[in-house]
């Protein structure tokens, strides 16, 4: 685990984990539930790729007999031409050359009836309905992506949600480099320098060391001024005003330790 | 290879008029979960703010919508829940004891100061015939009676052998809601009202072939008096996904009723 602060800089480049987006089938019967797949997908394309969209297992097979190869193919137990059984079938058939996992979304069965349906998933993995779709979501990365990309996946949701409660703004360029460099401290094996974290960040953007530096003192600003409760403790931890700003190190310096104890279980 | 057994378990999937309704809410909350999603990204947080309140009184009317809907629909096929469901060897001890330890939960959660026991007077295990979904809007509809009366009551469910007894603290049931549930008589007042829960209770019990009768209280108090315990030798297991499955919907709708009486 990482800490920031130490007083030797490092000489080997910490690198995170290549990822790549899960690219996804999905098959839904209803306009509506297609719609939203393709709306989320589109916020979220960085973890999950919408490949396809399908309204009908006939399309679903015209699409990998044509050779898309999705790592996930996400199922409407519902779906029809022809129903999802007969079309798991036929997918056996085709030896997919690499085998997509198999998601199925089932309504919670509720009649004696329906319950015996579930029987018919069993060698699948299956949501109930509802879901949320940020559950889905993060499902279909589960099952299409490697250990280390779903760490990684998971190290930035705590990311993202330390940040969140500390109250920057998602919208600030400074909020995605304060994340990488969280990252960056989270995978180094060795503590790093606040100025080497803001090197790795600028080279990855692409971009002057400057242009990260003053990104993350405007989102220290704007953090002090929207006084999320975390920040103003921060502030005092730090022998601040509550209403003060913090320094880029002494925000990182707070942000790392509040990461560090919530992503205990991935690190 | 699947068989023809299969096509009818699909069939039965879809849920009938219940799961016409569900189906179309779970697609309209994941759509305005998306949203939601994509809003936060392009909106400022001055933007969002103002929207908020609107998003949160959406998601109330949504499971507002949810509950009329299993309501209409059962009450629109009462007639066929005996047939649709059907009543299989249960411990409603057990049952009874879920339902309890969630309801205690989620209470808390939500911040609600009822207070619900079970109580079984030395009796552990009381093999039965009933369904689970048929128990759910049973209980469910009696507690959602029960809470919006009197928000802090306290509910006891009574068991004993061949008979379980709702109780609940509150000024007990008026005459036309007495009637209403042994003998069909709608007063003007219930009819004008538009409540589905009385009926339904009398309709699920019925289905489950649970004789209904309203005591004398103090309290609402209604007593069921449950069909002969089936030979141990029959009942059947539930598989995992079976179980799971039972206890999310459970849940669900016991977090839905709450929330409903929570945001009064």
């Amino acid at each position: 685990m990482a800490v920031l602060l130490n007083e030797r800089p490092l000489h080997e480049k910490t690198a995170l984990p290549k990822t790549t987006a899960v690219t996804a089938l999905f098959a839904f019967n209803a306009k509506l539930d297609r719609d939203t797949m393709k709306l989320f997908a589109k916020t979220h394309g960085a973890e999950v790729s919408a490949a396809a969209v399908a309204a009908t297992g006939q399309e679903v097979l015209e699409l990998l007999h044509g050779g898309l190869r999705p790592r996930v193919l996400v199922l409407d137990a519902l779906l029809t031409k022809p129903s999802v059984t007969s079309l798991l079938q036929e997918i056996s058939t085709m030896h997919l050359d690499p085998e997509p996992a198999v998601l199925v979304v089932v309504p919670v069965p509720e009649e004696t009836a329906a319950r015996k349906a579930l029987r018919l998933f069993s060698q699948y993995q299956i949501m109930l309905r509802p879901y949320g779709m940020k559950s889905l979501f993060d499902e279909i990365y589960r099952m299409g992506s490697t250990d280390d990309e779903h760490r990684l996946y998971h190290l930035r949701g705590c990311c993202d949600a330390v940040l969140d409660d500390y109250g920057a703004p998602a919208t600030l360029s400074g909020y995605h480099y304060a994340e990488r460099m969280l990252l960056y401290a989270l995978y180094a094996d060795h503590p790093q320098q606040i100025g080497v974290l803001q090197q790795y960040v600028a080279a990855e953007e692409g971009i002057e060391l400057g242009t990260v530096t003053s990104a993350m003192n405007r989102l220290s600003q704007k953090m002090s001024k929207r006084g999320m409760e975390p920040y103003r403790a921060l502030c005092r931890r730090c022998g601040r005003p509550e209403d003060g700003v913090l320094s880029n190190g002494q925000l990182m310096a707070g942000l790392l330790q509040e990461l560090c104890s919530r992503a205990e279980p991935y690190l | 290879m699947y068989k023809e057994d299969d096509g009818t378990a699909l069939l039965a999937l879809r849920g009938g008029l219940r799961g016409r309704f569900r189906r179309s809410l779970d697609s309209m909350e994941n759509a305005f979960e998306a949203l939601q999603d994509s809003l936060e990204r392009t909106t400022s947080p001055a933007q969002r703010a103002e929207l908020q309140p609107i998003f949160d009184e959406l998601r109330t009317q949504l499971l507002s919508l949810r509950r009329l809907g299993d309501q209409t629909s059962d009450a629109a096929t009462a007639a066929l829940l005996r047939g649709s469901c059907t009543p299989r060897p249960m411990d409603l001890v057990s049952q009874l004891r879920e339902i309890c330890d969630i309801l205690q939960e989620e209470a808390a959660r939500c911040g609600l100061p009822f207070t619900v026991e079970l109580c079984c007077a030395g009796v552990e295990f009381l093999p039965t015939m009933g369904d689970a979904t048929l128990l759910n809007g049973l209980v469910t509809n009696l507690v959602s009676n029960t809470l919006a009366v009197d928000g802090a009551a306290h509910i006891v469910l009574h068991c004993a052998p061949g008979c379980f007894v709702y109780r609940d603290n509150g000024p007990g049931l008026p005459p036309d809601a007495r009637a209403l549930l042994t003998e069909e008589k709608w007063s003007e007042r219930l009819l004008h009202a538009g409540g589905l829960g009385l009926p339904l209770i009398a309709a699920y019990a019925r289905a489950m072939d649970w004789a209904l009768a309203v005591g004398e209280g103090p309290g609402t108090e209604l007593q069921f008096t449950l069909p002969a315990a089936p030979p141990l030798e029959n009942l059947m297991l539930e598989s995992p996904a079976e179980r799971m499955a039972e206890q999310r919907t459970r849940r669900q709708l016991i977090q839905r009723e709450l929330a409903l009486l929570a945001n009064r």
